[in-house]
């Protein structure tokens, strides 16, 4: 079974987006990404997938193409709120069972649909959880696409274990100079991780600008991890993050806040619910920010570039250190950790988890997570809400849940 | 975890070596691994020539709905046979 690939029409809904970004000056990130993903289809040059866990460095230093699967099903899931929906059930029809989860599913139903650009390469770091091993593997079987899977460490104390891993990262470099063709030209890496670099040091500022009381804007900073996915190493993911940084120093230098009472933080441990982009809005009605998302979550230092084996060895472990990849891959002890320090750091009065029914690495720790919460004393909202797929609860019955929550955290 | 490939090659090996005449994977409901690699089995048969009856056999860790399966199992013989 193969996907089919009549381009003109089934990517209309992303070529009408980038119709849409395309005249704004500078042009934006996402509106590079768009146009260097439409230029490659039309001319035929290499477009290699990658998970969002994967960042795109050695894609932008090879000058090939980068495509996050997830980051175009999400931008489908903008302009379209059926988009996923279609995806996922033919991912269903196709025999995909259904917990696997909705990121997934909506990936190789996108590929079944033929709303997704074909691949020349499909690379994967081998994060953040099992549901993505399966679906780069079958996303390599529907396009026949090359595939290369990084054997990703369970425990980095193991002796051994990181070179092992930049051995393997390393390996992602060989396998795309095979397929197309292509040598790594590693001055130019340097100059891609340097931009990479400035992009990280600007995200991190703004993360921690999250940490002032009241927060100055709420729900996720989106600019970094969409960086990361869709061209980091770009001067225009960097431009991106630092507009971010930049409007929220001036924010709080103006003392402008998200919204005028804060009487409850909200950490947020998840990804957002992504076809519900009022929810922030929504429970800043109520009284509550969210200084704090997974999705923003990156503590590392800029990589070494002073030499080749320093810079691979620091892309390396900052591919490690992804959104979700850090805390998905391995013991559950990192998630707890990562979950606490977040309620300490930007002082959270609560943890909401809004917990994908696909996400099983997280199910499974419901238990050590309440224990954890409790433990610390944090009230914790575990509610089941497909991030992809608006059917499984609807906005009202999620929005419910939230407030009723909120409503105990404020009452205390 | 990796390199279905190499795993369908294997099956689709034995499976002429010992000239079957159906194929039933079993998977755990839940399993994300083998979900998605039945799947993948199942598109990579119907590509052959003339492809071998395949079933997908889900269970639960426990044996409780043995009845079930059971006649899941001999509905698909039966399609065998038919």
């Amino acid at each position: 079974m193969r996907g089919s690939w009549s381009v003109e029409d089934k990517l209309q809904v992303h070529r009408n987006v980038y119709d849409l970004l395309k005249g704004a000056s500078p042009p934006g990130i996402l509106a590079r990404w768009l146009g260097g993903i439409f230029e490659a289809v039309d001319e035929g040059r290499p477009i290699v997938y990658h998970p969002f866990t994967t960042f795109s460095e050695i894609m932008v230093a090879m000058d090939v193409q980068p495509l996050c699967c997830e980051a175009w099903d999400i931008v489908g899931l903008q302009v379209d709120p059926d988009h996923a929906i279609k995806s996922v059930d033919a991912a269903h029809e196709a025999g995909i069972p259904a917990e696997l989860c909705s990121f997934d599913k909506a990936i190789i139903g996108s590929i079944i649909r033929g709303t997704m650009p074909k691949p020349s390469l499909v690379v994967q770091a081998g994060m953040p959880c099992q549901n993505a091993y399966t679906t780069y593997q079958a996303v390599a079987a529907l396009t026949g696409a090359p595939l290369y899977v990084c054997d990703t460490p369970y425990d980095l104390d193991e002796e051994g274990a990181l070179d092992h891993w930049v051995n393997q990262y390393k390996g992602m470099i060989s396998f795309i100079e095979e397929h197309t063709g292509k040598k790594m030209d590693y001055d130019r890496l340097r100059e891609v991780v340097e931009e990479s670099n400035r992009c990280v040091e600007y995200w991190l500022e703004a993360v921690e600008l999250m940490k002032s009381i009241p927060a100055p804007r709420t729900g996720p900073l989106s600019q970094g991890t969409i960086a990361g996915m869709m061209g980091f190493g770009t001067p225009e993911g960097t431009a991106a993050m630092k507009a971010l940084l930049d409007e929220t120093k001036d924010k709080i230098a103006r003392g402008e806040t998200a919204i005028p009472e804060e009487k409850a933080r909200v950490i947020w441990f998840h990804f957002q619910v992504m076809w519900d982009n009022a929810l922030m809005g929504f429970m800043g009605e109520l009284g509550a920010t969210v200084p704090y998302v997974l999705f923003d979550d990156f503590r590392v230092e800029p990589v070494d570039t002073s030499s080749v084996e320093r810079m691979l060895r620091g892309l390396a472990w900052r591919a490690l250190q992804a959104p979700m990849g850090k805390v998905g891959r391995g013991a559950f002890d990192v998630l707890l950790g990562d979950m606490l320090y977040a309620v300490d750091q930007w002082k959270g009065d609560c943890v909401i988890i809004g917990a994908n029914p696909g996400c099983k690495w997280l199910t499974g720790a419901y238990g050590l997570i309440r224990d954890a919460c409790r433990d610390r004393g944090v009230p914790l909202l575990l509610y089941d809400v497909d991030l992809v797929d608006r059917r499984i609860t609807s906005a009202e019955e999620s929005r419910s849940r939230i407030e009723h929550f909120l409503a105990t955290v404020m009452d205390r | 975890m990796i390199d279905h490939p190499r795993r369908q090659k294997f099956m689709m090996d034995m499976a002429r070596q010992f000239k079957v005449d159906g194929i039933i994977v079993q998977r755990m409901k839940f399993c994300d691994t083998w979900g998605g690699e039945s799947a993948m089995m199942d598109w990579d048969i119907r590509k052959e020539e003339s492809p071998t009856p395949y079933m997908v056999l889900e269970r639960e860790y426990l044996m409780g709905p043995v009845g079930q399966m059971r006649t899941r199992v001999q509905a698909f013989l039966e399609t065998i046979a038919g």
